[in-house]
């Protein structure tokens, strides 16, 4: 069945990139809060030979559609979710393989729990399915931590939006990505960036957990304070038949701090 | 004296705090500045990590977007950070950053303690008048909405309208009340459709008796509302908020606004549902008295039957479908005979009674899409379309039998009948009439019954 119109929009709404050997394995790389499609920079080209990547912005970050962002939709992961699906329709994927990092690897969760035919695997980097504190439940953060974070998401207001000359010189150690992926630095409309990040660490998407049906595997870097590993392990506990892998990289950023062992880990995950 | 070159005095004394960290965040040299704002000696912090002098927000800001930020673009400039100094307390910096050849970070802090004072300040009124901005354009919004709807419906779907807007719900519904008591979606969406027992309207009418919000999550899967909880999973919903719409303490329906994630239903957002529930409430009351004043415009009030008014338009509407569909259209004209005695031996009160007893019995009397009004004093019509005069004939004889059973109220002696007159207009065979025309031909074999002796049925045909 061919992709309906609705399907074929979603790319252009998503900024959807697709890359490398286009009889791969499809891979997909889904990104965090506070960035874009560029986060996965230095990890994305390593699978370009024998995987089709598969690179998209989700809608308020990045290239994306700005004027798709609808506040009632977006006001919960299902709504990224939703988009995730529609963007794996499109391109007809089969037995993909979704990269979620950080508040996105709760999106594929989601996703995958609402229709898990297109997914073959679940790769959660740093996932956290609640940042709040709650019960007997450590989710490292309170509330004031996070209207802290508001407020210093409106103290730097015009950071978000505000286009910085490219300043990287000569970036000849980078694997090429595509020209369109470069100079966007994580761009993102402040005012959707402010409810994104509500939306993110207000969520609770704990029960989800157990409905999980597809392989996962969670991948838990050192000393990460936005999702703490007692966090990584609860995942890993919760979702059953999961595999849970520690990494050498340390923060919440291993495919900028730790590009080579993530690619390297990923990769083991794949064969 | 020891002598000190002056690009190095410089470094150490500068009126900015002045760090070198690595790729990882720990701090490798810095100068006298930082550490004299922030309370520690420089030995405590050479060695340290940066992100150990962020209270939590700040950390959750730095971490997923100043990093990201500076690894991918190699400079970050006019960052606002808040420090946390020995004491606790915190300073407010501006911080630029760069990333230099070797991966090291080279980071020069600012004092911004008071411009971010006078931002803080600043965005918290910015931020009031946000909310406050946001209530009075949905309040007016809605109000205006309001004041120009001419039906329940319409004013529903405002509600919801302007509900879904005002808190970003996921999905919004209005319902209201009908005759029977059950609760009727007439507005916006019912997303749990289909997955609660029909009737199953537990936390409305909770939220309509106890005359407040009420909300209802998911994770309330024990008590009450358990088949609600059950249903929100099922729809991939976090939440529901129920809030009655009451006017003087008579209930209306609710408004119900459906949430994807976990909310926090804090004062304003309670306020503005309670201020928009109560002007659609307001509006619906309104509207529903202007129906009744239509009503009662058109009706006879003694008896409930259309009025005279009502009657002409009545017959006028039937005499064009008898045209358009060419089928047969009987005009029942009743007078009762032996009315005028009990008004006058027995008071208005008595004659009232027997008006209204008679148009119970009329009305009973004709079939079910027929229609039957008061022309005036003691004289009823009948309007029954489709009708030709063998059905006609048998509708009115049902009539004057009814009329002529004994009436609550009148003695014995006292006998009430009914002179009937019918008219037929049958299209394929005459001209089309007024209705006047054709109720005054009614009239006329009314009188032929009276004067043929009263309690019986008469036909003229156009």
């Amino acid at each position: 069945m061919p992709p309906t119109p609705t399907a074929t929009a979603a790319l252009t709404r998503n900024n959807v990139h697709v890359l490398g050997n286009p009889d791969g394995r499809p891979l997909v790389f889904s990104h965090g809060f506070g960035c874009s499609q560029e986060v996965w920079h230095n990890v994305a080209p390593r699978f370009l030979d024998d995987y089709k990547v598969v690179l998209f912005d989700h809608v308020g970050a990045g290239g994306s559609d700005l004027s798709a962002y609808d506040v009632n939709k977006y006001d919960s992961l299902h709504g990224y979710a939703d988009d995730i699906l529609e963007i794996m329709d499109a391109l007809e994927l089969a037995d993909a393989v979704f990269i979620g990092h950080s508040v996105s690897a709760m999106m594929g969760v989601l996703a995958s729990i609402q229709n898990p035919t297109r997914f073959g695997k679940l790769i959660l980097v740093g996932p956290s399915p609640r940042y709040v504190d709650a019960d007997s439940y450590t989710g490292g953060f309170t509330q004031p931590d996070i209207t802290g974070l508001l407020d210093s998401l409106d103290a730097n207001y015009l950071g978000w939006s505000a286009t910085m000359a490219p300043i990287i010189a000569g970036n000849a150690d980078r694997p090429e990505v595509g020209e369109e992926l470069t100079g966007l630095f994580c761009k993102s409309d402040p005012t959707i960036a402010r409810h994104f990040a509500r939306v993110t660490f207000l969520s609770d998407n704990r029960q989800d957990l157990k409905r999980v049906t597809v392989p996962t595997v969670v991948l838990q870097s050192r000393q990460d304070v936005i999702a703490p590993t007692a966090v990584g392990e609860y995942v890993h506990e919760q979702i059953p038949g999961s595999t849970l892998v520690m990494l050498e990289s340390t923060g919440h950023l291993p495919s900028l701090s730790g590009p080579d062992e993530l690619a390297a880990v990923i990769r083991a995950q794949l064969s | 004296m020891t002598l000190v070159a002056p690009f190095e005095q410089l470094y150490r004394q500068a009126p900015c705090g002045l760090f070198v960290m690595t790729e990882d965040g720990v701090l490798t040299e810095v100068n006298d500045t930082l550490p004299g704002w922030l309370g520690y000696t420089r030995e405590r912090m050479l060695g340290s990590a940066f992100a150990e002098y962020l209270d939590p927000g700040n950390r959750l800001f730095y971490e997923t977007r100043h990093v990201p930020l500076l690894r991918l673009q190699g400079e970050v400039r006019e960052v606002s950070l808040g420090l946390t100094r020995a004491d606790g307390a915190q300073v407010a910096v501006l911080l630029n950053s760069v990333v230099a050849s070797d991966g090291s970070v080279h980071v020069a802090v600012f004092d911004a303690s008071e411009r971010a004072e006078y931002e803080k300040e600043l965005l918290g009124a910015r931020r009031i008048a946000e909310t406050s901005e946001i209530r009075v354009r949905v309040l007016q919004a809605s109000s205006s909405a309001f004041v120009t709807s001419t039906t329940e419906e319409q004013i529903a779907s405002a509600l919801a309208a302007s509900a879904s807007e005002a808190f970003s719900a996921t999905a919004t519904g209005v319902f209201l009340l009908n005759d029977e008591g059950e609760f009727v979606l007439t507005a916006g969406t019912q997303p749990l459709d289909g997955l609660l027992p029909r009737g199953e309207a537990s936390a409305s009418r909770a939220a309509l008796q106890s005359e407040t919000t009420l909300t209802v999550s998911v994770r309330d899967d024990e008590g009450p509302y358990a088949l609600v909880a059950e249903a929100l999973r099922e729809r991939r919903l976090d939440s529901v908020s129920v809030i009655p719409l009451l006017r003087e303490g008579s209930p209306i329906g609710v408004l119900a606004c459906f949430f994807a994630r976990s909310r926090e239903f804090d004062l304003p957002f309670t306020d503005l549902q309670a201020a928009l529930s109560r002007l659609a409430a307001q509006a619906i009351v309104r509207v529903r008295l202007q129906r009744e004043l239509e009503r009662m415009a058109l009706h006879d009030q003694l008896t409930g039957l259309a009025n005279r008014k009502l009657l002409l338009e009545t017959v006028s509407g039937a005499i064009e479908r008898a045209v358009i569909l060419q089928k047969p259209l009987s005009v029942i004209f009743l007078d009762l005979d032996g009315f005028k005695t009990i008004n006058d031996q027995y008071g208005h009160g008595a004659g009232d009674s027997v008006l209204e007893q008679v148009a119970a019995r009329i009305r009973t009397a004709v079939r079910q899409p027929d229609a039957v009004g008061r022309y005036g004093g003691d004289e009823f019509v009948a309007v029954c379309e489709d009708a030709d005069a063998e059905a006609a004939a048998s509708i009115a004889d049902r009539i004057r039998e009814r009329v002529a059973a004994p009436l609550d109220g009148v003695p014995p002696g006292s006998l009430v009948t009914a002179s009937v007159g019918v008219a037929v207009f049958t299209p394929s065979s005459m001209a089309q009439p007024t209705n006047d025309e054709l109720l005054s031909i009614a009239d006329d074999a009314m009188y032929l019954s009276k004067s043929a002796g009263k309690d019986r049925v008469s036909f003229l045909a156009r």
